[in-house]
This record gives C-alpha cells, sequence and structure tokens, in this order.
C-alpha cells in the first residue's frame, strides 16, 4: 500500500487522482474559470513538491460580539487551518465552531462570485453574469440620479453590521439603518435613566465581572449559545460561588446551565420586574442613601400634569439640571430647595407648593406599585409567589448581584421598553451602578463586551463635508410605510430578512421601489430582491497585504491577508472606492486600506488609541492591547451619569403622554393571555438565536449543517394534540402567512409555545418564509423612543398542523 | 510513563460542538465522519431534555476515543494496526489497518469510523494539520489525541479551542499535572466504567 499513506505536504494517491480531474467542474465564467467551484481545488499533481504554507491572522465576522482574532494556515493558496490567535492576555485566545468552520464556509457554494444584474422578477432570483464595470456604472448611474430627482434622504442605507464598508454611508448621503427595530427594545427603556451612550441597554460593567457576585438573576437571555466566547465567564462565576438564576420560558442551553432556571411566560418581563420592585418596596429592601444620593427619587412632581418641578418654569424637558435645577423637599431645612443644594432630600414627599401639589418621584412610584402585587405579578409571568419573593430577595439582599437580559426574549416584543425601564428601576433600587463595588451591575452583557467596554475610537477618514448621511425620516415608525420616501435601497448581508416582520409587506414594498442594490459575501434571500448583485470578499480575502483594523475587546485588531479574493469577488473598501470614482469622489477617497488604517491609529484622539500603530500591529500578530485598559471595566465610575439631572434619571417626563414616566404594565400585542386571536392561533412563536449561526450568516455552511436543519420545537403535549411526531414536516401559519419545516417534539420548549432558529435562509425551508408569519405591529410609543419602535417579532401567535 | 489523556467538565460543557468542528478540521475528517461528538444523555437530540417540563434537566457529554488503557479495539486487531503507543495514545497505523472492523465491534464507546468509500471532503481538499496523514477506503479512524500537535507539545485542537474551557489535557502518570490533581479532587469517572477499559478520558461535574 505504499504511496497511500502520506503527509498532506506531500503526494498522496487521493490527491494525485483528484488534482489530475481539476477543473472539470468549472462552470467556465469569463476570467473566473478556474476559481468559480471548489471542486478539483486539491493540490498539483506536482510529485512530492513540499506544500507551500505560511499564517496570516484576522479578525473573523463580529455581529455575534464576540470578535475572535484567527491564525489562520494557508497552504498552497487555500485556507486549512483556523485556532485562536495569541493575545496579550491568553483570555482572549478564543474561537467557537463558527470561526473553525470557516474552512468550508469561506469556499462555500453559495458564495457570490460575479457580479450579478436582475433578469427575472424582483424576488425571483434570476439573474445574469455581468461584469464590475457595468455593475459599477449602473448603481453609481441610478445614486445620481436618485439623488438628483429625489434628494438623498431618498436612500436608504442597511449597513451590515459586518461589512467592511468604510464610508459608503457618507458618498450614499442617503439614511442609514432608518426605524431599524430590532436589538432596540430593552434599551429603549433601559438606557435613558443612565444616559448609556449606545442606548441599546448595555450593561453597566462587563461579563467578567460576574464572579464577583453572588446573586445572578438572568432574564431570557441564552448568552452560552448567542455570545459563546464568554461562556468561560458565567462557568467562573458559578465556581466562584455566584448563583446564577435565568427566567426563560424554554429550557435552553443557558438555563440548563444555570445554578437554577425558573419557567416564565414569554412576553411578561415587565410584569417580572414590577413584581421584584413592589416586593422590594414593600419589605423596605431598596438602598435609601443610595436612591436620595444618586437617582431622581426625591425630584418632585407636579400631580397635575406628571412635570418635574424645577427652579424656573421650563417646557426645555432636556434642559441640563446644572443650569436650571430640579426641586426636592428638604426635610431638615422643611422647604422645597433645588436638588444640588439640599443636604436631606426627602425619599418620600406629599407637598403644596405655591398652590399645587407636588409629590416626589418615589412616592408616586409606591403608589403607582400598589396595583402591582405580588400575586398579580405571580399570575402574569406564571412564576409562583414564593419563588418571585425569593428570587427578590436574594437579589435585593445577597449582592453583589447582576441583572442580566440580552437581546432576544423580551426584547422582540412589543411592550419591550416598559421591561427595559422597569429593569432599570428594579437595578436602581438596590443601588446597582455607579458605586465601583465589584459585582453589582445590570443591562445587556452580550453588547457590553464587544463596543462599550474595551473600544477605541479611531478616527474618521476625512470626506467632503457634502458628504454626510441623511438624517432618518421624522414621522414614519417603519421604512415600509407609505409615508416613507425611500426610492433606492442598499442593502448588506441579509437585512431585509433581519429587520422586517411580515415579510409578505416586504414583498410588496420592495416590488415598489425604484431601485436595489445588494452587497454581500453570500446569496443570502436578501440576494434575491436585488437588481444588482455586488460579490463582496469575506474577511479572510484581501487584495493588499493588511485591511481594515477595529479597536473592540480591549485591543485593536488588524485584519492580515489571508486568501486573494475569490471568485470575482471585490473588497468592500474596493467596492466603495470604485464607487466614489464614478460619483466624482475619487481623490477625495483613501488610495489602500493601509493609508486608511495608518490615518485612522494616527489621527485618533482616543487616549487608549493614541501610539498604537500598523507597524506595531503587524509585528505582533495584529493584535495589540489598547492603553490602560481595566481588569474588569464598569460604568458610571463615581456615580457620574451623562443625564438631564446628572442622576439616574428613573422618571421619563417625555414618557408622561404615553402614561409611562414611571414603568406600568402593559401586555403583548399579540401574545398575550385571552387574546381571542389564540382561538385560532394557540401557540406563541419565537425567533432564538443559536451558537450556529450569526443570525442568516453560516446558514449555508455544510459544516454546520451537519448538525442543524429548519426545526420548530414544540411541546410534547402540544405536538401529540395535533398528531404530530418528531421528524415530522409541519406547516406553521397565521392570517399573515405559512411555512413549513420538520418539528422536533420536547419537553424543553413551554407548554402552548413553539421556538425557532432566527435567520433560516428561504431555500432550506421546506416551503414559505420564517418571517412570512410574524408580527410587525407599530407601538405608538416608538415616535417618542430613543431607537424608534421595536420590530416585536416573537410577540406572535401561529397554529401548527402537519403539512 | 506517559499516559496522556483528557479530563472534561460535564458542569462546563454546553453542547457547543467547537471541539468536534475543531477535530474536524485539525484531522482532516472527512464530511459524514466525527471523531469527536456531543450526545445529550438521554436525548435523541440537542433539543430535547430529560424529564417533563417544568422538572428537566440536560446533560451533554462530548465523546471520542477514550484512550483506554486497557483497550478493547486493540485486543481484536488481527494486524497490530491499533496499538497503544509509548505516551499512553491508542493509534492506528492506516498501512496495516486491512478493513475488518473487528476494532469498531469492539468499543464499546463508538469512538471509531470506518471509510466505506474514499472520503469526501467539503471543500474538496486536504484541511488540517500538515503532518496529519490522508486516510483512504478501507481504513478505520479515530481520535488521534491529536497526535501531531501533542507531539510537539501543544493541547489537542479541542482543548484549544473550547470555549467554556472545559477540558483539561496532560499526563495522568504525573500526579502533579492539572489533570491528574483535577481528576483526583473531583473524583472524576469514566465512561461504562464496567468494561474495564479503564478510559484516560474522564469526566466529572
Amino acid at each position: 500500500m505504499t504511496g497511500q499513506q502520506g503527509s498532506q505536504s506531500g503526494l498522496t494517491r487521493r490527491s494525485f487522482l483528484k488534482g489530475t480531474a481539476a477543473a472539470a467542474g468549472a462552470i467556465g465564467l469569463a476570467g473566473a474559470a478556474s476559481m468559480t467551484t471548489t471542486d478539483g481545488w486539491l493540490a498539483p499533481a506536482t510529485a512530492h513538491a513540499a506544500a507551500e504554507e505560511h499564517k496570516a491572522c484576522t479578525f473573523h465576522y463580529r455581529h455575534c460580539q464576540c470578535n475572535c482574532h484567527l491564525k489562520c494556515t494557508v497552504r498552497d493558496g487555500r485556507l486549512v487551518h483556523i485556532e485562536p490567535n495569541e493575545w496579550p492576555n491568553k483570555r482572549n485566545e478564543t474561537v467557537c465552531l463558527k470561526g473553525i468552520s470557516e474552512i468550508q464556509h469561506t469556499y462555500s457554494k453559495d458564495r457570490i462570485q460575479t457580479p450579478l444584474k436582475r433578469v427575472g422578477e424582483r424576488g425571483e432570483g434570476k439573474f445574469a453574469a455581468i461584469s464590475w464595470d457595468e455593475a459599477l456604472d449602473t448603481v453609481a448611474n441610478k445614486i445620481k440620479e436618485t439623488q438628483e430627482k429625489h434628494g438623498s434622504e431618498a436612500i436608504c442605507f442597511q449597513k451590515a453590521v459586518d461589512t467592511l464598508s468604510a464610508n459608503l454611508n457618507k458618498l450614499l448621503k442617503g439614511q442609514e439603518n432608518p426605524h431599524r427595530g430590532i436589538d432596540i427594545g430593552l434599551g429603549n427603556g433601559f438606557s435613558p435613566a443612565l444616559a448609556e451612550s449606545g442606548q441599546q441597554g448595555a450593561a453597566s460593567n462587563e461579563i467578567t465581572d460576574w464572579k464577583n457576585a453572588k446573586t445572578i438573576i438572568n432574564v431570557g437571555c441564552n448568552s452560552l449559545e448567542t455570545c459563546m466566547v464568554t461562556a468561560k465567564y458565567f462557568f467562573d462565576a458559578k465556581d466562584a460561588g455566584a448563583e446564577i438564576i435565568t427566567l426563560d420560558p424554554n429550557f435552553c442551553t443557558t438555563a440548563a446551565k444555570s445554578s437554577r432556571w425558573i419557567p416564565m411566560i414569554a412576553g411578561t418581563d415587565p410584569a417580572l420586574y414590577l413584581g421584584m420592585t413592589s416586593i422590594i418596596l414593600d419589605n423596605n429592601w431598596h438602598n435609601e442613601p443610595y436612591l436620595k444620593a444618586n437617582t431622581s427619587m426625591p425630584f418632585l412632581v407636579k400631580r397635575s400634569d406628571g412635570s418635574l418641578l424645577r427652579q424656573s418654569p421650563t417646557d426645555d424637558i432636556k434642559q441640563a439640571g446644572s443650569e436650571n435645577p430640579f426641586m426636592v423637599y428638604d426635610e431638615s431645612l422643611q422647604a422645597v430647595v433645588p436638588y444640588n443644594e439640599a443636604t436631606s432630600p426627602a425619599l418620600e414627599a406629599d407637598i403644596n407648593h405655591n398652590g399645587e401639589d407636588y409629590s416626589s418621584v418615589f412616592t408616586l412610584l409606591k403608589e403607582s406599585q400598589k396595583q402591582y402585587t405580588p400575586e398579580w405579578a405571580a399570575e402574569t409571568t406564571g412564576i409562583d409567589k414564593d419563588t418571585l419573593v425569593e428570587i427578590t430577595d436574594k437579589y435585593a439582599n445577597h449582592g453583589p448581584s447582576i441583572l442580566s437580559f440580552g437581546f432576544g426574549g423580551g426584547e422582540k416584543f412589543y411592550n419591550a421598553d416598559v421591561a427595559g425601564h422597569a429593569a432599570v428601576l428594579l437595578a436602581t433600587l438596590v443601588g446597582s451602578f455607579g458605586t465601583d463595588e465589584p459585582g453589582w451591575g445590570a443591562g445587556a452583557y452580550v453588547n457590553a463586551y464587544q463596543k462599550i467596554f474595551g473600544a477605541g475610537k479611531l478616527a474618521d477618514w476625512p470626506m467632503p463635508e457634502e458628504c454626510k448621511a441623511s438624517k432618518a425620516q421624522k414621522g414614519i415608525d417603519d421604512i415600509r410605510e407609505d409615508g416613507s420616501n425611500i426610492k433606492f435601497v442598499y442593502a448588506q448581508n441579509g437585512a431585509f430578512q433581519q429587520v422586517f416582520g411580515n415579510q409578505e409587506r416586504t414583498d410588496d414594498w420592495a416590488r415598489n421601489l425604484d431601485f436595489i442594490v445588494v452587497q454581500d459575501i453570500w446569496h443570502t434571500p436578501t440576494v434575491n430582491y436585488a437588481d444588482i448583485v455586488l460579490p463582496a470578499c469575506s474577511h479572510f480575502e484581501l487584495d493588499e497585504p493588511t485591511g481594515f483594523v477595529r479597536a473592540l475587546r480591549g485591543h485593536v485588531l488588524l485584519q492580515e491577508k489571508v486568501l486573494d479574493p475569490l471568485f470575482e469577488s471585490k473588497t468592500d473598501f474596493w467596492i466603495e472606492k470604485e464607487l466614489a470614482k464614478r460619483l466624482g469622489y475619487e481623490d477625495a477617497m483613501p488610495q489602500s486600506q493601509e493609508e486608511l488604517a495608518r490615518y485612522q491609529l494616527d489621527n485618533s484622539k482616543d487616549k487608549a488609541v493614541q501610539g498604537i500603530t500598523l507597524d506595531d500591529l503587524i509585528a505582533n500578530n495584529g493584535v495589540v492591547a489598547l492603553k490602560d485598559q481595566p481588569e474588569i471595566a464598569r460604568s458610571y465610575s463615581g456615580q457620574k451619569y451623562k443625564t438631564t439631572s446628572g442622576k439616574i434619571d428613573l422618571y421619563y417626563e417625555n414618557m408622561v403622554k404615553h402614561g409611562q414616566a414611571l414603568p406600568q404594565w402593559e401586555a403583548p400585542n399579540e401574545a398575550y393571555a385571552g387574546n381571542p386571536l389564540a382561538d385560532k392561533y394557540p401557540i406563541n412563536l419565537t425567533q432564538r438565536r443559536s451558537k450556529y449561526f450569526i443570525h442568516q450568516n453560516f446558514m449555508d455552511g455544510t459544516w454546520v449543517r451537519q448538525y442543524y436543519e429548519p426545526t420548530v420545537e414544540i411541546n410534547v403535549n402540544d405536538g401529540e394534540v395535533r398528531g404530530l411526531a418528531t421528524g415530522d414536516m409541519v406547516k406553521v401559519k397565521n392570517d399573515r402567512g405559512e411555512f413549513s419545516c420538520k418539528c422536533v417534539l420536547t419537553q424543553a420548549v413551554r407548554p402552548g409555545n413553539a421556538v425557532i432558529v432566527e435567520g433560516i435562509w428561504d431555500k432550506y425551508m421546506n416551503s414559505g418564509r420564517m418571517q412570512d408569519v410574524t408580527n410587525d405591529a407599530v407601538n405608538p410609543r416608538g415616535k417618542d423612543l430613543a431607537k424608534g419602535r421595536v420590530t416585536p417579532f416573537n410577540d406572535t401567535l401561529v397554529e401548527i398542523e402537519k403539512a | 510513563m506517559t499516559r496522556m489523556g483528557i479530563a472534561i467538565s460535564l458542569d462546563r460543557c454546553t453542547g457547543c460542538n467547537t471541539c468536534a468542528m475543531a477535530c474536524k478540521m485539525q484531522n482532516n475528517v472527512p464530511m459524514g465522519m466525527a471523531w469527536n461528538r456531543v450526545v445529550v444523555e438521554g436525548c435523541q437530540s440537542e433539543f430535547e431534555a430529560q424529564g417533563v417540563y417544568p422538572d428537566l434537566t440536560r446533560t451533554y457529554i462530548p465523546v471520542a476515543c477514550q484512550h483506554c488503557e486497557n483497550p478493547a479495539c486493540q485486543k481484536v486487531c488481527p494486524t497490530g494496526a491499533t496499538y497503544k503507543d509509548d505516551k499512553g495514545r491508542v493509534e492506528i497505523d492506516y498501512e496495516k489497518c486491512i478493513g475488518c472492523r473487528m476494532c469498531m465491534a469492539a468499543c464499546p464507546y463508538n469512538a471509531r469510523s470506518f471509510n466505506w468509500e474514499e472520503p469526501k471532503h467539503d471543500p474538496d481538499f486536504n484541511y488540517g494539520d500538515k503532518d496529519v496523514p490522508v486516510r483512504h477506503k478501507g481504513v478505520a479512524e479515530k481520535c488521534t489525541l491529536c497526535k501531531e500537535r501533542t507531539d510537539r507539545d501543544e493541547d489537542p485542537m479541542c482543548v484549544r479551542s473550547c470555549p467554556s474551557e472545559a477540558r483539561i489535557f496532560g499526563d495522568l502518570d504525573d500526579p502533579n499535572s492539572e489533570i491528574s490533581k483535577k481528576v483526583k479532587e473531583k473524583n472524576a469517572y469514566m465512561l461504562l466504567e464496567d468494561r474495564g477499559t479503564k478510559p484516560q478520558v474522564k469526566y466529572y461535574n
């Protein structure tokens, strides 16, 4: 059997056989004939030639929030091995199955290989290959035409988190990600109280601080799958003795791995937080000195109109408290005084001042909470009362405590902002913020991980003044609305399926747009809407030795060239440079990614970045630590808040008109107890993130798909009464539409619920599309929320039957 | 003596399959084959759990070759293709393997795979470590404890990649090694201990 066993660096019988068959499968696109298929890519049959092998490092896609930096081995021009890169601190040396699967996914059959133009109807998916010149000329002419005819704001740029476009938004001059409605639900309610900079509910401390906590309440966040490289910090906390209590309708991986899982009814997150708040107030478990010193709780509110009392009357609710102080009742002076002069502000106050009745925010809170009894919360959430009291006791009295949520679960319900507001209120009552005490904190830990903590600010490339994005159009909630003046959509990476519920509405809207261009790496379902398709390189491919720099996860991270561009794909940088040329801005752009990276580093005003050069990065495997980063980062150090009052502003004056100045229970839009629609559609369908995918990314990965096929997960009893068995093909339907895939009957899903992994590509469904059934109802509060209305994907009722 | 092994914390294992994927890549494991896989105790799939809602448990158990001290596979191998090497690993000499599959029948852990056909790779080239031997139709294969890496004093790829840091690799014969200490401290157990195979892969909670 000589010759059969050889190492990969030399000749093998197999490689010889395969090598001789090379190019047989090529499709024959001009200029790309040898690159259009991965078939026949085996080592050339040069006898005993030693394989050329080298390593290069790059960052991976970051939409999972992880920012892994990968050491890649390239052999004979092919990506053959991926492992964690070396970092200054070993704790960052991470990878997960998605990163490793890039060995295959980079060469996926679903890579877009050439520029395409639509030849069928929109959505039909019929395309013809065209040249880059034709594609770019068409797009540039349409941009100019739209700008001239309708103004730049008629262009909508759906920018992907994982794009490496740097200035494309400024070239398009259009609206960037307007009224997107995703990942903002809880933040809309949580962030204003703290003036949290990202407005997406980012946690106040790093997940690395969990090991210093004793009680961790984790609500509807499956971080062990969605932000997998933080798993070690979860377990380190458990090992250090923290009790991690996960509340979730379903027995997700994180629930299974927590110290304790408490099931609850989906979409009732506000009731959970309001109930816990009442229990704290009823038992005087709140931190009174903390509330007096650091929050708006002593501020006086005019009972007749709900306005906060200022030293001088004003209609400008955003006027800084330092200029025009909020007023409190001082117990020792027995007088109404400015909050910054009070020595003993009363937490509870009911007074008449200048003929008007005023109460403190805290007094109003106590009044408002009377209706939210523990019994009510227990009934609404499905958690028994004793359990609620027990976990609230632990949370309030057995700290340090963490309150954690994520970007799934309750975040994708109609009432998400109320949940966020109630969560920040609850966390404030026990003194979670600004004390610098290890192990206290609250918020979305997956969000904070990558971009709040350990993020450096790189300099922006200076563009001509007229090159700037338009503001999102006011007066609408959803760009598919009639009043939206968007004519041209420039979409990246699966935007259409990811952003919108109720897909039939997306179809109608897209049909009537003037022009759609999609720039993507893979043929995601969004590509089928495009008039012109621009194939982008993966993060592993570059046309120069180094590419982008990022300053995230406490380090500056460099993209090095691992592979030459595959097929006819081009880098995002090249695409925007070519468009700039056609739009008359050629000279305004950086001529190379190296020039851009050097500029961004050398001109950074951020002290954490200053002094770090591209050459440092190249010399250090593409990873250099930001300067003066704390071992564990915490926000609001020394009780500093950039809020209107400078304190934790829990009373939302702009929400008085919606009756939500303090959080008030609001049921979900569709998936609520007693909805008559449930007679017809009794099952609440929620979408979940999975360890296998980043939204739509990796759906086409054959390595990943060894482990997952589209499956709707339903409770055993719900399945059996419908005559279903695991593996059956089912139809999931409601009045909006239907889709069909396999089902699994499981005890891990709450009775009355169904769960499906989000982002599944249409073509992998038996029929239909997941977003055909999802709810897109608009909460009227949306226009007054920082990030607009949330898309209530999970607030969806369906029926499931055998297909 | 050296007796290489792996200790796995079942508390820390989240069933993410990164170990399985890392193994596939490192060792050029073809499509339709896994040297390393995650079993969900008492369940048909990872979607499921044991018990009745809401009284549920779910335990993920990563399973690969157990590198037994007393390997059942080795005993039945008629050609000596399967052998216990000087570092305590169970290895296969593919040159000597005649494809009789006696080892597969003998292994209580179902840790071995067989190349019924020429292996199919996607993408269609040999990925992984350049020193890993290429296998062909007609031979059995399984976890080598990343022989090529461990010979270079590197951790096996599953250990290097595990996001939960659930795995410890080391020498069970060295009482001061991290793995030996952990096995002792946690009173780690072995799969199917009653078979007398004495696995060098240990599990603990």
